[in-house]
């Protein structure tokens, strides 16, 4: 039975739309490529629904371009070693953030490489790759390098990770091809216990995996012996999974905002692998995300995805292990260890889902599990708006049918609440259906419009969201609203975990309430992802991701850009902001400011403490840039002379690529307080100046009549002396 | 209050016994002093100002045509006949009060001139005023015309120390003193 050929699979499922994207948002060219590329009968995301209520499962992915397309004059070299072919793709390995083209490494060119190429902006999982690279471990393919080359298809700088070249060519398309066979005799050996190896090493780095699937698994070698899980570091955690390779928890998720998640749903997505791979087609297929949803809480997710499925007795104990909804019953690695090593376990019993004893209908359908009529209550807020306020049922079937009073009353003190506060963003549709899912489903996603995301997703899901898929507006709108306080309210337990993650979105909230350059939702990308590549439009082709790289970046774009531009940008103040550990308050508070004078002065400022900070040597291009902009910051003088030296020393300066010796030129103490003083003596000298004109070309006759007590003053002086002269000159005349 | 009446009454007790003295010792000079002098003390009492310019340039002008007679009188026999001599001499009479004539007549026509000497040389200086603004307007710009409005602590922006949006530069680079002259980056 595990034996799977091309023609066993069902005519139905060749033809399927992967992904499940009846009508994909992001265009023909995208789906088609993952149509042309990858198998539907494994990858597919559950089948779509007629109805509105499908957009969460089938979130499309946007991609930079078709997987699989040929860029045969590009080729790029990464770090002076490995040539990257873009006239070589490798589209089975593709990822929905990523293209594969074949690599080669200068030094030994019998190695067989396969280079990654990211999307621009896609957040991939840094820390991961640091950790894996050089490292050889079993089941998973082997990171040789990463970093960022120059790919012009992508738009610029993007990221690309080496790994090995798994020689047998993916699983699926071997055992579809009859290259291979995978029987129930072999899946342990072959399968499970290489991938739980896999798993079991990235536990011990606190790291899972999050994209185990059928068609990320690979032959090592050409005889087909050996498999290795693919890429997991391309994008954000398990983004590229289809919804059935997801826990009941992480499934109605947007595919951005599953969130890292642990080894557990790595073993819960195994369990799946394991199955779909044996059985050679996907069993769900026909379901909508919201139907499987419910078998899976109904009748636990190994009955949902098995269906009728005969699955070897063998295996049924591991997977029903695997594949348990309850996370603390679920097989750990080392029980899955305990299982291949022989050792048996007591049958595990499946703990039931909260269920209610007669259906509620919702959107023409009924729910009988209070998590599912979560995920169909967001999918259309206004609906479940209207329904609560005029459905007197839904209040008596939460207390009678699932006969939790607590949770009614809680319903309905929402609604009165959003009754009372009408108008305000606390009452928005939106923002009470959020609230009210969590109630209804605590262990879920945080659902906000149309979207949901784990609070554990928040620094993948942020620059996906709002770089990837241009979604800026909902993203700050479910952190302004507080919408995540809702599921942190509701939840039972509060691990420090969930301290962690609340304390993010608070960070967040600040940010985003702060319009000043350097906050917003900039500074939240940046903040929550480390990792993170500065997505300024002045970098476009560069790739900085550490302050350090951010000077030299500018530098080398100063001859790309128009000298006109500032350096400076709100991507990049918030960058900085997130990535320097000085105090930079004052020189943001400068750059914010209505003052041109301030803002270029706070520009300079700060550049040049970077460059101090970071030691980056000589940075000619950038000073000559930075240098052209000065224009403003030296009028801040005074005096033209002043000014006119500066002006003169400023090419001197240029030539030396220092912007701390710049900013000494034009924010000089003495030089500002020599201005500054001699700037207030001509003020005061003009002053005087002004008001002895004014006296004197005053008509009011005050002048003339002070001007005609002069004369007479001189008059009769004149005429005492004259009187004194006469009378001494007859007095001698008469003595001799 | 007190003190200075009694102040005033020595005065008028010194002057009179001046005046009874004056009178016994040199009554002939007195006699021609005070009939000569006469159009000075109708200027005094004409001459309603406080700096009474008038009355000086009348008396200056005015002793000039007096003090020959007085002169002869202190020279020759100083006695009441001679005064009544000179005194009742037409000819003495015009120039004593002609000489009063003309010093009225200089402090009629003299001060105009002046005035227009002094407005020329205002003039000049108008223009040498307007030429340092000038001068100084080249140098600090149109600004050096406002009034400075906190001509103490104003920022290199020109905003006053009290404006709560100021950033001082030095704050803005309060790291960049100790930014490594290019003498320690050779060291």
């Amino acid at each position: 039975m595990a034996e799977v050929a091309e023609n066993s699979l069902p005519a139905d499922d060749q033809t399927s739309a992967p992904d499940g994207h009846s009508a994909p948002p992001t265009g023909g060219a995208s789906d088609a490529s993952v149509t042309e590329n990858t198998p539907p009968e494994f990858d597919n995301e559950l089948p779509t629904e007629p109805t509105p209520d499908n957009s969460i499962a089938d979130e499309a992915m946007p991609e930079a371009e078709p997987v699989g397309e040929a860029h045969p004059a590009v080729t790029a070299i990464m770090n002076d070693r490995y040539i990257i072919d873009g006239g070589r793709p490798i589209p089975e390995m593709d990822t929905k953030t990523s293209k594969a083209y074949t690599a080669v490494d200068r030094q030994d060119q019998s190695e067989q490489l396969v280079a990654l190429v990211c999307s621009r902006g896609a957040p991939i999982r840094g820390d991961l790759l640091k950790q894996l690279k050089n490292q050889s471990t079993r089941g998973m393919l082997q990171v040789i390098e990463w970093d960022a080359i120059d790919w012009p298809p992508a738009g610029g700088k993007t990221m690309c990770i080496i790994y090995e070249r798994p020689l047998g060519g993916r699983v699926i398309d071997s055992i579809a091809q009859g290259k291979a066979r995978i029987s129930e005799y072999d899946v342990v050996n072959k399968l499970i216990e290489p991938l739980i190896a896999a798993i079991s090493s990235l536990e011990t780095i606190a790291q899972p995996h999050r994209s185990i699937r059928p068609g990320n698994l690979h032959f090592l070698d050409a005889a087909r012996t050996t498999i290795v899980l693919g890429d997991c570091c391309s994008g954000p955690p398990a983004y590229s999974q289809p919804a059935i390779f997801e826990t009941i928890e992480r499934c109605t998720a947007s595919p951005s905002g599953r969130g890292m998640g642990t080894s557990m749903d790595d073993i819960y997505a195994l369990g799946v692998t394991v199955i779909i791979t044996m059985l050679g087609y996907n069993p769900g297929r026909d379901k909508s995300l919201g139907e499987m949803l419910a078998i899976k809480l109904d009748r636990g997710s190994y009955a949902a995805i098995c269906g009728n499925a005969r699955i070897p007795i063998s295996l049924v104990e591991p997977l029903r292990g695997m594949l348990n909804d309850d996370e603390p019953s679920r097989w750990t690695t080392e029980e899955v260890r305990a299982w291949i090593d022989g050792r048996k376990r007591t049958p595990q019993q499946r703990k039931g889902q909260p269920k209610a004893e007669t259906p509620y209908i919702f959107a023409s359908r009924p729910h009988t599990s209070p998590r599912a009529l979560a995920y169909a209550f967001s999918r259309d807020p206004e609906e479940m708006i209207r329904t609560l306020k005029s459905d007197e049922n839904f209040d008596s079937w939460i207390r009678r049918s699932l006969g939790d009073d607590d949770l009614a009353d809680r319903i309905k003190f929402v609604m009165e609440q959003a009754k009372l506060t009408s108008g305000t963003p606390g009452a928005d549709p939106s923002v009470v259906s959020a609230r009210i899912c969590s109630m209804l489903d605590p262990r879920g996603p945080i659902r906000f419009q149309r979207y949901a995301m784990m609070p554990d997703s928040l620094s993948f899901a942020l620059p996906t969201e709002v770089v990837m898929r241009d979604n800026k507006q909902l993203i700050s709108d479910l952190i302004a609203n507080e919408v995540y306080e809702s599921w942190f309210k509701v939840q039972e337990r509060n691990p420090p975990d969930h301290l962690i993650w609340h304390r993010n979105f608070v960070q967040c909230k600040r940010y985003l309430g702060i319009r000043e350059p350097g906050y917003g939702i900039e500074r939240c990308l940046y903040e929550m992802n480390q990792g993170l590549a500065c997505l300024s439009p002045v970098l476009k082709n560069q790739y900085v991701t550490t302050l350090r790289e951010l000077l030299p970046a500018l530098d080398v774009t100063a001859n790309q850009v128009d000298s006109e531009v500032r350096p400076l940008d709100r991507h990049i103040m918030a960058f900085i902001a997130a990535r320097f550990d000085e105090d930079i308050q004052p020189h943001l508070r400068a750059l914010s400011s209505s003052d041109e004078q301030r803002r270029t002065i706070g520009m300079l400022s700060l550049l040049a403490f970077i460059q101090w900070k970071t030691n980056v040597s000589t940075l000619l291009g950038l000073t000559s840039w930075v240098g052209g902009l000065l224009q403003p910051a030296i009028n801040s003088y005074h005096s033209r002379t002043t000014r006119k030296e500066i002006e003169k020393a400023i090419p001197q300066l240029v030539r030396q690529g220092s912007l701390p010796e710049l900013f000494n030129l034009i924010d000089n103490a003495e030089k500002r307080r020599t201005d500054d003083d001699g700037f207030s003596k001509a003020q005061e000298e003009f002053g005087a100046a002004e008001s002895e004109i004014q006296e004197i070309e005053s008509d009011d006759g005050l002048h003339q009549s002070k001007l005609l007590r002069s004369g007479q003053k001189i008059t009769s002086m004149g005429a005492i002396l004259v009187s004194m002269i006469v009378i001494t000159v007859m007095l001698i005349s008469e003595v001799f | 209050m007190a003190r200075s009446s009694k102040a005033r009454s020595f005065i008028v007790i010194w002057v009179s016994i001046g005046v009874v003295g004056l009178l016994i010792l040199a009554l002939p000079t007195v006699f021609v002093g005070f009939f000569g002098m006469a159009p000075t003390f109708v200027a005094f009492i004409v001459d309603r100002t406080r700096e009474k310019y008038a009355t000086f340039c009348v008396a200056g002008i005015n002793a000039c045509g007096v003090f020959p007679y007085l002169l002869d009188l202190w020279t020759g026999s100083h006695s009441i006949n001679q005064a009544v001599n000179i005194m009742t001499d037409p000819f003495s009479l015009i120039v004593m009060y002609s000489a009063a004539a003309f010093g009225w007549l200089m402090f009629i026509t003299v001060p105009p001139v002046i005035t227009s000497v002094l407005g020329v040389m205002a003039q000049k200086k108008v223009s040498a005023l307007r030429t340092q603004q000038r001068k100084l307007i080249e140098e600090w710009g149109e600004s050096v015309a406002r009034p400075p409005s906190n001509p103490q602590t104003r920022s290199a922006t020109g905003r006053p120390a009290n404006d709560p949006g100021r950033v001082e530069m030095r704050d803005i680079g309060s790291e960049k003193p100790a930014v490594p002259e290019p003498d320690d980056d050779a060291a």
